[in-house]
């Protein structure tokens, strides 16, 4: 018995090949399709930074200019993924850090919703406050192993490290983050 | 039975936030945060630290105007590939042209948003371009907004001379030497000297400014540009498209400078300083918020036969939701005009154009597709014959589209 293989049209593959020819039409949907996916990247690995929408762009600059490195061994978001990442940690190397600013964390009189949002975005400050004060890679390796949620054998294979090196930066960065709640909590109750 | 210390207990607080411990260890780190309010304290503060990130900070993600920033990547890319202009012929100027056109069409829909504009504005002291025969190298500006444009060197002296136009307001250097002229597509040629100019056109107004080395398109606020050197242009708010006479269009954000033949670099504060000596960004902020409560269209403008009244109280609610907006509290107008929306009837027109708003404030400043699409479809199902309908609906089912979905709404 013969099976005959079903043709399927993927649409995104048809605008990718259409965008690394050049057409900016197609490019621009590729970009509507992906914007937040590239967006959240970046925002997660730069944090709050008045740079955040220009890294952003140069990540399309460089996924328009490298569209026609994509072969399609991985998924789009995955290479994605990478070239917004390269862009961003480009980004932070080029960057100087000179201070470290936590004055934002100061405890603010709400009701508790209120005060758990506040909160919450008032550590997720301190975390890139704290990461800034680290190097790149400790900064990249943390994000990916607890934010993004990647197992250290994925981040190896993404950073091309040994899964220990990437261990080793993981701790250093919570070691790091620990002194620094442990400061903060004992501002709040000395 | 675990024979941790009070390090390993906070090292392994971030395992037990992942989850990853087995559940021996996650027991005993709960037992442990059952016996210290400091150590439940702790681990709170990681689970909560770790959960905002993972959300991403969520002020960058509002901040993304995706039009604008498409049209910055467009303009790049495009600048990255143009060839060098070496000669004037025809042939190469159509070149040069359509590719600027395809840039400038997008900046400038863009615009739209576009109340106020800031250029200053001005020429080398040495310049010998006959005024009667410019040079085609400065900007064309189109908004139905008002618009402040000044072309400067970094230090200047100006001041204000009797304009023949009411719509633009003049200040020159003592040594200027200008022209202007035209109603609807108003032209200024600068020959020598500076200007600071304040352009605060009526609906469809334009304004063509020709100077020496570069071309300014406007798409953000407040911008300088000086003939100094190759030529320089800065940005104090917003963001300006810069194409020198030779290259394609740069895009230039607030803080930075565009230097002909250098590239990007961050202001001089000098120069921010002093252009804001001469442009008061309050005051045209004001007039921005003046002229956007009667001219902000909604992503779809609207032929409304039926007349939008609202009662005082939700015209305040209206309004003040319209101050947030512009103040850049994007999330608390949209917040705001949700519960306007919540008090009128779904049926009254001053509802429908609300939910125009608030599928624009979504679709463009939030980048909420999904929340623009409940808006849209609302409004398709609840105003059937309003003029606007088939491009809401056309909107409506382009965002389904573009997420893989279909609705019986959509052709």
């Amino acid at each position: 018995m013969t099976q005959q293989a079903k043709v399927q049209f993927d649409p995104e593959a048809a605008l990718i090949e259409a965008a690394s020819a050049g057409d900016m039409s197609a490019f621009r949907a590729l970009y509507d399709l992906h914007l937040p996916f590239v967006t959240r990247a970046v925002a997660r690995l730069l944090g709050r930074s008045p740079e955040f929408e220009d890294v952003v762009q140069e990540a399309f600059i460089q996924v328009f200019r490298s569209l026609g490195s994509y072969r399609g061994e991985c998924a789009f978001t995955t290479w994605l993924y990478r070239v917004a990442r390269n862009v961003s940690i480009d980004h932070l190397r080029k960057r100087r850090i000179t201070t470290v600013e936590l004055d934002a964390w100061r405890p603010l009189a709400a009701d508790s919703d209120e005060w758990a949002k506040l909160e919450a975005r008032d550590l997720c400050r301190v975390l890139y406050a704290t990461l800034d004060a680290m190097s790149v890679e400790h900064r990249e390796v943390f994000v990916l192993h607890e934010v993004e949620g990647m197992k250290l054998r994925e981040i190896a294979e993404l950073t091309n490290e040994s899964i220990n090196t990437v261990a080793a930066r993981v701790r250093r960065t919570r070691e790091r983050l620990q002194a620094v709640l442990e400061n903060t909590m004992r501002e709040i109750d000395p | 039975m675990n024979h941790w210390d009070e390090n390993d207990f906070r090292r392994l607080a971030f395992d037990y936030v992942r989850g990853d411990l087995n559940e021996e260890d996650a027991t005993a780190i709960e037992n442990r945060m059952i016996d210290s309010p400091a150590y439940r304290e702790y681990v709170q503060r990681i689970d909560s630290m770790i959960g905002a990130a993972r959300k991403s900070p969520p002020e960058a993600e509002q901040t993304i105007d995706a039009d604008s920033l498409f049209s910055r990547i467009e303009s790049s890319i495009l600048a990255a590939d143009q060839p060098p202009v070496v000669d004037s012929s025809d042939a190469s100027d159509e070149v040069v042209d359509s590719r600027r056109n395809r840039l400038i069409w997008p900046a400038l829909a863009m615009a739209a948003a576009l109340v106020l504009v800031g250029v200053w504005f001005a020429t080398s002291q040495s310049s010998d371009t006959a005024i009667t025969q410019p040079k085609p190298v400065v900007a064309v500006v189109e908004t139905s907004e008002p618009v402040v444009v000044a072309v400067a060197e970094p230090r200047i002296s100006v001041a204000p001379v009797d304009s023949p136009d009411p719509e633009v307001h003049i200040f020159a250097s003592k040594d200027a030497k200008f022209e202007m002229d035209g109603k609807f597509d108003k032209r200024l040629v600068l020959e020598d000297g500076t200007l600071l100019v304040e352009f605060i056109p009526e609906s469809g107004v334009r304004l063509s400014v020709q100077g020496k080395s570069f071309e300014v398109r406007v798409v953000g606020t407040i911008f300088y540009a000086s003939t100094d050197g190759e030529g320089l242009v800065g940005v104090v708010a917003g963001e300006v498209l810069v194409t020198p006479e030779s290259g394609g269009p740069v895009s230039v954000k607030a803080g930075q400078e565009y230097v002909v033949g250098e590239g990007l670099r961050t202001s001089n504060s000098d120069r921010m300083a002093e252009a804001k000596l001469h442009v008061d960004v309050e005051r045209h902020l004001d007039l921005l918020a003046a002229r956007r409560v009667v001219k902000d269209a909604p992503i779809i403008r609207r032929k409304v036969v039926e007349p939008e009244r609202l009662a005082p109280e939700h015209a305040d609610l209206r309004n003040a939701a319209n101050q947030l907006i512009r103040r850049g509290d994007v999330e608390g107008g949209a917040k705001m005009l949700e519960k306007l929306l919540g008090m009128l009837d779904a049926n009254e027109p001053a509802a429908g154009s609300i939910r125009l708003d608030l599928a624009r404030i979504y679709l463009r400043r939030l980048n909420r597709p999904q929340q623009a699409a409940i808006h849209l479809k609302r409004f398709v199902t609840t105003r059937p014959n309003d003029a606007a309908t088939p491009l809401a609906r056309s909107e409506y089912c382009r965002i389904l589209s573009s997420g893989g979905r279909h609705d019986e709404l959509c052709p």
